[in-house]
C-alpha cells in the first residue's frame, strides 16, 4: 500500500500521504521518498488526511519528504495532536544532530595499540606478582588473619571435585599410551617392558601434565570469572573500604590451596594412568597385574616419581597467578569477563607446556 | 481507553505470595505511578506486565490484547510497542551508547546504520544528552546520564507504552527534577502512556496523573495524588506519615 500519492491538477501538485507513518514502516517510506520524482514546481501541498499514525520516525521521514521540495511546500490536514511532535522534530532537525562514528584506526595503529597493551599487561603482571609476594609475607607473619575457610573451600572445589574427571582422563590416557606402546613392543617380543616404559612416561610426564591441564581448564577460568565478576560488582572495592586486601583474602588462599591440591591430584593422575596401563597390558599383551607391578617396582626408579611431583607446585602457581591476574584486569563490560576467562585458560595451558618443556630439559639427567 | 489491564493477578516471589487478586487498569495517555512500602511487589507487578515474570494466575492485557497467554508472535509485536527503563539502566556494556540505541532498530526493523544513527541522534537529543555521549561506553557515564541513555534506547522503537523502574533512584534532587520534566515533556510531545514504579514522592506530585498503591499483597488504591494523600486507608497513611511529618 502506497504511503505517497501524487495528484497533479492545473493549479497545484498535491502529495497525499496515507497509512501508518511509523518506525515499523520506516524502510518502506524511505524507499518511496527516494523514488519520488520531483519537478521544479512551487505550491506543493502535502495532505496528511490519510495518515493513520505518526511517530518521531514518521515525522522525520515527513520532513525529509518536505526538504525535497526546494521551492516551498504546505502541510495541510495534520491532526492537532501531531503538530507539537512535528514542531519538535523540525527544531531538532535544524540543530543538525549528527552522531560521528569514532575514528577507526588503520592496521599499523591497531598493531601499535596491541603491542602497547601487551607491554602494559606484562608490567602489570610483574606488579601483581610483587603484591602476591608481599601478601604471602604478611600472611606468614600473622597467620591468625588467614582465611582457612577460603583455603578449604578451594581445596574442595578445585581439588576434591576434580578427582573423578582427572582419574577418568588419566586412566584413558594410560590406556591409549600403553596400547600404542604394546603394538610396537609386541613386534620385538619385548612385551614386559611395557611396565617400565609406560611407568616412566606416566610418572615423569603424562601424570603431572594431564592433571595440570585439566585443572588449568577448570580452575584458572573459575578464578578469572570469579574475580572479574567481583570487580564488576564492586565487591573488591567493598573489601578495600573495609581495609581487607583482596590479595590476603582471595588470591593467596587460592595459591596455597592449589599448591597443596595439585601434587595430590598429580599422584591420583599417576595412579590412574598406571592402572590404565595395567589394564591395557592385561588385555593386549596378556600380562597380569602382579607381573606388571613386579616389573614396575624393579625397573621404575622413584626418581621418576620425584621428577613428576617437582613440577606440580610450579604448575599450580602458574594456573593460579594467570587466573587471578586475568580476573583483576577485567574491564567493566560483560564481554571483557568472557574474553579474560578464555585468555586465562589459554595462557595457563600455554605456560604449563612451556614450563614442562623446561623441566624436561633440565631434569633429563635424573633417571 | 486502557493501555494496560491487569485481571485477577496472583504472583509469588521465591515461594512467598506477593500479589493476591490484583485488578487494576492503567489509563491510556496517563502517567500512572505504582507505589507502596518496600517489598509490596511494585517491581514484580511491572515485570509481570511486560512478561519478565510469569504470574501464578491472572491475565494482563496490553493495548486491549491478551498478553500473558498470547503466542510468541503476538507478544513480540506488543513488546515492540513498549519500552522499558530498568533501574540500573541495563545498557549493553560492550556497546557504545549509539550502538545501544540503534541495536533494536537494526535487529528488529533492519534499518540501515546511517538512518538508524540519524534516528538515534534525535532520541539522544529528546532525552537531553549531548552528541558526544554517543561514542562513549556505559562505564564512562555518570548515573544520571546512564538513565537518560537507557531512556533513549527504550524510545528507539517509538513505543506507545513506557515502563520505568524507579527512574529517579540514585539521582540528586536537581537531576531528579529535570528527569521528571523530561518525562512530562515526552508524554506531551509523543503522546506516551507511562507506568512507573517510584519511591520519590516529589515525582508523584509533579508527574503522576494516577497512583496505584500496593500493600499487603493487595491493591489499596488507584487514585489521583491529591485524593491519595487525603485517603483514610491505613497503609497509605502509614506510607505518607514520615513525609507529612517532615512537611509540617
Amino acid at each position: 500500500m502506497l504511503n505517497i500519492n501524487k495528484f497533479i491538477n492545473d493549479f497545484s501538485t498535491s502529495i497525499f500521504l496515507s497509512s501508518k507513518w511509523t518506525i515499523q514502516n520506516f524502510n518502506n517510506i524511505q524507499d518511496e521518498i527516494d523514488s519520488l520524482k520531483v519537478s521544479n514546481i512551487d505550491n506543493i501541498v502535502i495532505d496528511c488526511k490519510g495518515v493513520e499514525l505518526l511517530d518521531t520516525a514518521g515525522a522525520t521521514s515527513l520532513i525529509k519528504l518536505c526538504n525535497k521540495f526546494s521551492k516551498g511546500y504546505k502541510i495541510v490536514n495534520l491532526p492537532k495532536s501531531k503538530e507539537k511532535l512535528l514542531e519538535k522534530i523540525i527544531s531538532l532537525n535544524s540543530k543538525k544532530l549528527l552522531i560521528k562514528k569514532s575514528y577507526e584506526h588503520d592496521s599499523i595503529s591497531k598493531l601499535g595499540k596491541i603491542i602497547h597493551l601487551k607491554m602494559n599487561n606484562s608490567l602489570n603482571f610483574i606488579l601483581f606478582c610483587k603484591q602476591v609476594f608481599s601478601s604471602l609475607i604478611r600472611i606468614f607473619s600473622n597467620s591468625k588473619k588467614f582465611s582457612y575457610k577460603e583455603l578449604f573451600g578451594v581445596i574442595e572445589t578445585s581439588g576434591i571435585f576434580a578427582i573423578p574427571i582427572i582419574s577418568l582422563l588419566s586412566f584413558l590416557i594410560g590406556v591409549v599410551i600403553s596400547y600404542q606402546m604394546s603394538l610396537q613392543l609386541k613386534m620385538y617380543g619385548a612385551d614386559i617392558y611395557i611396565a617400565q616404559f609406560s611407568g616412566i612416561i606416566i610418572l615423569r610426564e603424562f601424570g603431572p601434565l594431564v592433571a595440570a591441564l585439566i585443572v588449568a581448564g577448570r580452575t584458572s577460568s573459575a578464578f578469572a570469572a570469579l574475580i572479574g565478576s567481583m570487580l564488576i560488582n564492586e565487591e573488591l572495592d567493598a573489601l578495600k573500604t573495609m581495609g581487607i586486601s583482596c590479595f590476603d583474602r582471595i588470591i593467596v588462599p587460592r595459591i596455597i590451596a592449589m599448591i597443596i591440591v595439585l601434587p595430590l591430584l598429580t599422584l591420583i593422575s599417576m595412579i590412574a594412568g598406571i592402572f590404565g596401563s595395567m589394564v591395557t597390558a592385561y588385555f593386549s599383551l596378556g600380562i597380569d597385574f602382579s607381573h606388571f607391578l613386579a616389573k614396575f617396582y624393579d625397573s621404575v626408579s622413584v626418581n621418576h616419581y620425584i621428577v613428576g611431583m617437582v613440577k606440580s607446585p610450579v604448575f599450580a602457581l602458574v594456573i593460579t597467578l594467570v587466573g587471578c591476574f586475568q580476573g583483576l584486569i577485567v574491564e567493566k563490560s560483560t564481554v571483557s569477563v568472557s574474553n579474560n576467562t578464555t585468555k586465562s585458560v589459554v595462557q595457563a595451558l600455554f605456560l604449563i607446556i612451556i614450563v614442562d618443556a623446561i623441566f624436561s630439559i633440565f631434569l633429563a639427567g635424573i633417571k | 481507553m486502557y493501555v494496560v489491564t491487569v485481571e485477577k493477578l496472583f504472583n509469588s516471589l521465591n515461594g512467598n505470595p506477593i500479589h493476591e487478586n490484583i485488578d487494576v487498569n492503567f489509563i491510556s495517555g496517563n502517567i500512572t505511578a505504582i507505589v507502596g512500602p518496600s517489598g509490596c511487589g511494585k517491581t514484580t507487578l511491572l515485570r509481570t506486565i511486560i512478561d519478565l515474570q510469569r504470574p501464578l494466575k491472572g491475565n494482563v492485557k496490553i493495548f486491549d490484547t491478551n498478553f500473558t497467554n498470547a503466542t510468541l508472535q503476538v507478544k513480540n509485536s506488543i513488546r515492540n510497542k513498549c519500552g522499558m527503563l530498568f533501574q540500573q539502566g541495563a545498557l549493553f556494556s560492550s556497546f557504545t551508547i549509539a550502538e545501544n540505541i540503534i541495536f533494536p532498530l537494526k535487529e528488529i526493523l533492519n534499518i540501515n546504520e546511517v538512518d538508524a544513527l540519524k534516528i538515534a541522534a534525535i532520541k539522544l537529543d529528546l532525552v537531553g544528552l549531548d552528541m558526544n555521549v554517543a561514542n562513549k561506553y556505559p562505564s564512562e557515564l555518570s548515573g544520571g546520564m546512564i538513565k537518560r541513555a537507557s531512556l533513549a534506547r527504550s524510545l528507539a522503537l517509538d513505543p506507545d507504552l513506557l515502563l520505568l523502574d524507579e527512574p529517579t533512584a540514585g539521582l540528586d534532587p536537581k537531576s531528579a527534577d529535570s528527569f521528571n520534566k523530561l518525562i512530562l515533556s515526552l508524554k506531551e510531545t509523543l503522546g506516551l502512556s507511562i507506568i512507573m514504579v517510584t519511591h520519590d514522592i516529589e515525582s508523584l506530585w509533579k508527574t503522576a496523573d494516577k497512583v496505584v498503591f500496593l500493600a499487603e499483597r493487595k491493591l489499596q488504591a488507584n487514585l489521583s495524588m491529591e485524593q491519595l494523600y487525603k485517603s483514610d486507608n491505613k497503609y497509605v497513611k502509614e506510607f505518607f506519615a514520615s513525609y507529612k511529618n517532615s512537611k509540617s
